[in-house]
């Protein structure tokens, strides 16, 4: 028998479609991670990431059958994740920020005390600034650099073309590099 | 490069090397638009976004993937009985129909009761008929009616019905002996046969 981690999320869907556990279970670790991250990132809450990855995949469950297993499933799961955020964003727009805490990095490898303290300031304004930009700059920023999707990808899941995707995001790397330019460790 | 804006060739270009790594077409047109620390700024700091953004990576809880088993499982149960057989079984109907079909069965059902027992007592009458009737028209198949009456039925409330109504003079008929003639007797033969039949 072929070994679960040789079957393509796609082959796995189909597997789903017939109502096999195994691979719900194998599929669902294996994005566990990747989409509790990127949902966090985008509400900034945990408790509210939890019950939207809740939502998510019950919906990844009740609309199995109608995924086309000739389409990308990260495609179309990274779709819904956005969806589900946006809506979750527009319920409660007093969303709260980021807890600064959990995104301070414990054990530093670098014994340069102030090098540390700009690394740390440094991600604590990479976050704050993620918390200001738009619902889709925020999408294309964490598809691009946190979930590493390709530009084609991006550009189907967020329903943009190509160039106007690498067009937006040259033009906020722009704006975060000069908005971020005190901070930045390397000055 | 043609169709594609300065943008869109820039962050091609920044999300692949540094300024040095350029080669020289590739610098003359960063160049155009922008100077070599800026290009260098932003590549800088696409790679500690990046960086920044996978540094701690957080679990959901787990009972969220117990849950969502259970929910997967309640789904296909679900499905199961929506397909096949169980779809047929656990269709929906509105309540008066499975009534209206009670109500239907037992009318149809009463009314076949009721047709079937007066065609039994027509079929009662007819055999009674018969047999008390061949006596007097066709003499001579009286010798066989008691095998008739066998044949038909030997039902005790046949033959009490027959004691009762027949006349006194067939009754007499219905000795052993006729009996026994049954079995292929001529008329000539049998005396006691001939004394009724003139007696008639």
């Amino acid at each position: 028998m072929k070994n679960l981690c040789a079957f393509s999320d796609e082959e796995l869907m189909l597997r789903i479609q017939k109502g096999d556990r195994k691979y719900f279970e194998y599929l669902y670790d294996r994005y566990q991670n990747k989409l509790f991250n990127f949902i966090y990132r985008f509400v900034g809450d945990r408790e509210q990431a939890e019950d939207l990855m809740h939502d998510l995949f019950i919906k990844v469950i009740e609309s199995t059958n109608q995924f086309d297993t000739n389409r990308k499933f990260s495609t179309w799961i990274y779709a819904l994740s956005i969806n589900l955020c946006r809506n979750e964003i527009r319920k409660h727009s007093n969303r709260k920020q980021l807890i600064e805490e959990n995104f301070v990095i414990e054990n530093f490898m670098n014994p340069d005390q102030q090098e540390n303290i700009d690394k740390k300031t440094f991600k604590n304004e990479v976050h704050k600034y993620l918390e200001t930009l738009n619902e889709e700059n925020k999408s294309l920023i964490l598809l691009r650099f946190h979930e590493d999707l390709s530009i084609p990808q991006i550009s189907t899941i967020i329903n943009l073309p190509e160039g106007t995707v690498k067009s937006r995001l040259f033009y906020l790397l722009k704006k975060i590099a000069v908005k971020l330019n005190a901070f930045h460790p390397s000055n | 490069m043609n169709n594609k804006t300065p943008s869109e060739i820039i962050f091609e270009l920044i999300n692949s090397k540094n300024f040095d790594a350029l080669n020289h077409e590739e610098k003359l047109f960063v160049l155009t638009e922008m100077d070599k620390n800026e290009y260098d700024h932003i590549y800088e700091t696409q790679k500690h976004i990046k960086k920044t953004l996978n540094e701690k990576e957080f679990s959901p809880d787990e009972n969220l993937k117990k849950t969502l088993l259970i929910e997967f499982e309640k789904h296909h149960e679900s499905n199961v009985y929506n397909s096949g057989i169980f779809k047929f079984l656990y269709i929906k109907i509105p309540i008066y129909q499975p009534i209206a079909a009670a109500i239907i069965s037992f009318v149809f059902l009463i009314t076949l009761y009721y047709l079937n027992g007066y065609s039994n007592f027509n079929n009662e009458r007819i055999v009674y008929k018969y047999l008390t009737d061949t006596l007097f028209v066709q003499p001579e198949i009286s010798y066989t009616r008691d095998t008739l009456k066998n044949n038909v039925s030997n039902s005790e409330e046949i033959r009490t019905k027959e004691k009762k109504t027949s006349p006194s003079n067939i009754e007499k008929i219905s000795t052993e002996k006729t009996i026994e003639a049954s079995l292929c007797r001529s008329i000539k033969k049998d005396s006691n046969l001939k004394q009724f039949m003139v007696s008639l």
